[in-house]
């Protein structure tokens, strides 16, 4: 009931009915943020997976507590990582599938096998000296670090061939990319995947070849003296349209990964080790970022930076989905993961 | 609908402006967004009663509306195009399933009054009491509200719409709208009677 004794009543219209009272309530006004986020949304190269990720995107003014409503359920970043793994090798064989009517493409010379990759030269580094973490028959291992090594082995296994790609060519052997850029002729008229073009196999080189080959950090590895990779592959100026359409999709994933790593991050699950990794690897992805920002980058320098760009952004991914599952179980191995990766 | 509301969504938009939006023109789009921003975060703000919730609708709706405005067949105003929907109706149904989604996906987004005790309600046709108009007063005690008794409210009576058309929104029958109005009224109602007595009867309420 009204105070009549009270002035503001007095003064005030008293509605008609609620219809009344609440057209008078006042228009509130969003957050500036929106906007620049829905912009943000708008200007995203693809919106097919990012879109299903960002989907419930907070704004960002107010991303600190939506940030940690999030985190609470530690399932939804997990189930998050499992469908980027998922998408990825299928935007991958799409790319795949669009290509193959013009030429043999970097997509089909790069589902060549594909030399060890570093991330794998360290776990066979550590195989030999810590046999508890070790990446070989892991499935098979039910030891006390059985469980560390399940998730290592399937972070190792689940790469795309994107990351094939990237990690391809950190390596010190010869790439097969360079022969079959220069063995095959620009266009022909294949349309299928069978008449795949003669290229040389490469020799695999074992762990323990490319471990003692390289006992650098890895950026040292993936990156050359000049911030390239060392035997960086060079593309064929007849190929610049396939360049085109695979950088699209580098940069498509790199977005997609990046969603993904926002989310998966938690900063409450992180020890000391762990923090440090995740500050190694995102030095990294800042380094390669300031290498892109430079002006005067070849097609062909740009292609092999964004693709290590990928590679490192799949290897934060799963370092943060390894530590969130390992922190969700209640199990501590986050120096394991910090010397595995 | 009943017309006894206006609602804050009636704006009308010029057809050059529907043409640029066809068009996907990124400034039609931004001029559609700030013309309507207000009144989805309000709608969306009043039925779910958090603001970042409310800014995460208003994202959601208005990318939903670059996305499917193909999909528009209405005109432009309301006054034109004989039985077609204008495009501010076919905004809001957007933005009220948004927010009606945004409250099923809350643990608490099912809450409504219980229907189980108690007469059948029936119409409240008393004017709301004079604090009513106290917007401050009006927003506390909606906020008090559970979130779904809150959404019918706000449909019913800022929004203009049927039990019939809220029944079949919120996937419910035409007398759980019912209820909820008659009940949501008089809690309301109830609310804002509590907070116009004196402070000190206030505070010995409130601490016991």
């Amino acid at each position: 009931m009204a105070d009549a004794s009270n002035p503001f009543d007095a003064r005030r219209r008293r509605p008609r009915d609620w219809g009344d009272a609440f057209s008078n309530l006042p228009l509130d006004t969003p957050p500036l943020s929106v906007w620049s986020q829905i912009e943000a949304r708008l200007n995203a190269p693809t919106q097919t997976f990012a879109e299903a990720v960002v989907m419930r995107m907070p704004a960002a003014d107010s991303s600190a507590p939506a940030r940690r409503k999030f985190s609470n359920r530690a399932w939804l970043a997990l189930a998050a990582s499992v469908s980027a793994l998922a998408i990825l090798p299928l935007l991958w064989s799409n790319m795949r599938e669009t290509s193959n009517t013009t030429s043999p493409t970097l997509a089909d010379r790069l589902s060549a096998p594909s030399p060890r990759v570093i991330v794998d030269a360290a776990l066979a580094t550590r195989a030999d000296t810590q046999p508890t973490v070790a990446p070989r028959d892991r499935s098979n291992e039910r030891t006390g670090t059985t469980d560390l090594a399940t998730v290592a082995a399937s972070a190792a296994s689940a790469r795309t061939p994107i990351e094939d790609a990237a990690s391809s060519i950190e390596t010190t052997s010869p790439s097969p990319l360079a022969s079959v850029a220069s063995a095959t002729p620009a266009t022909t008229n294949s349309t299928s995947h069978s008449p795949a073009p003669a290229i040389d196999e490469p020799s695999t080189p074992t762990p323990a070849e490319l471990a003692s080959a390289d006992n650098a950090p890895l950026e040292k590895a993936a990156l050359g003296r000049d911030g390239l990779p060392q035997n960086a592959v060079l593309i064929g100026e007849a190929d610049a349209d396939a360049t085109e359409r695979e950088m699209e999709l580098l940069y498509a994933a790199s977005a997609q990964l990046e969603t993904l790593l926002a989310y998966t991050r938690d900063p409450r699950v992180e020890t000391g080790p762990a923090a440090a990794l995740s500050s190694e690897i995102h030095t990294r992805i800042a380094k390669i970022d300031a290498r892109l920002a430079q002006p005067g980058l070849s097609a062909n320098e740009q292609y092999v930076l964004w693709q290590a760009r990928v590679g490192t952004l799949r290897q934060a991914v799963a370092v943060e989905s390894e530590l969130r599952a390992l922190s969700a179980e209640g199990q501590g191995y986050e120096g394991e993961v910090v010397e595995i990766y | 609908m009943s017309q006894h509301a206006t609602s804050s969504f009636a704006i009308d938009v010029p057809d050059a402006l529907l043409v640029g939006l066809r068009q996907r023109d990124r400034a039609a789009f931004e001029q559609v967004y700030r013309w309507f921003e207000r009144p989805v975060f309000t709608l969306a703000l009043r039925m779910c009663g958090d603001r970042e919730q409310a800014a995460e609708i208003l994202q959601d709706t208005m990318l939903k509306v670059f996305d499917r405005i193909g999909d528009f067949r209405g005109h432009s105003a309301g006054n034109g195009g004989g039985e077609r929907s204008p495009f501010w109706g076919w905004l809001r149904q957007i933005a009220i399933n948004e927010a009606l989604m945004a409250l099923r996906r809350n643990r608490r987004g099912g809450d409504w009054l219980d229907i189980a005790d108690g007469p059948e309600p029936v119409d409240d046709i008393t004017p709301p009491p004079a604090a009513a108009a106290d917007a401050a007063r009006l927003q506390r005690a909606m906020d008090a509200l559970p979130p779904a008794t809150r959404a019918v409210l706000w449909l019913y009576h800022a929004e203009g719409y049927t039990h019939e058309e809220i029944a079949e929104l919120m996937q419910r029958t035409p007398s759980f709208s019912k209820s909820q109005l008659s009940r949501g009224s008089r809690r309301l109602r109830a609310l804002l009677e509590a907070e116009s007595l004196p402070l000190s009867v206030v505070a010995e309420v409130a601490h016991g």
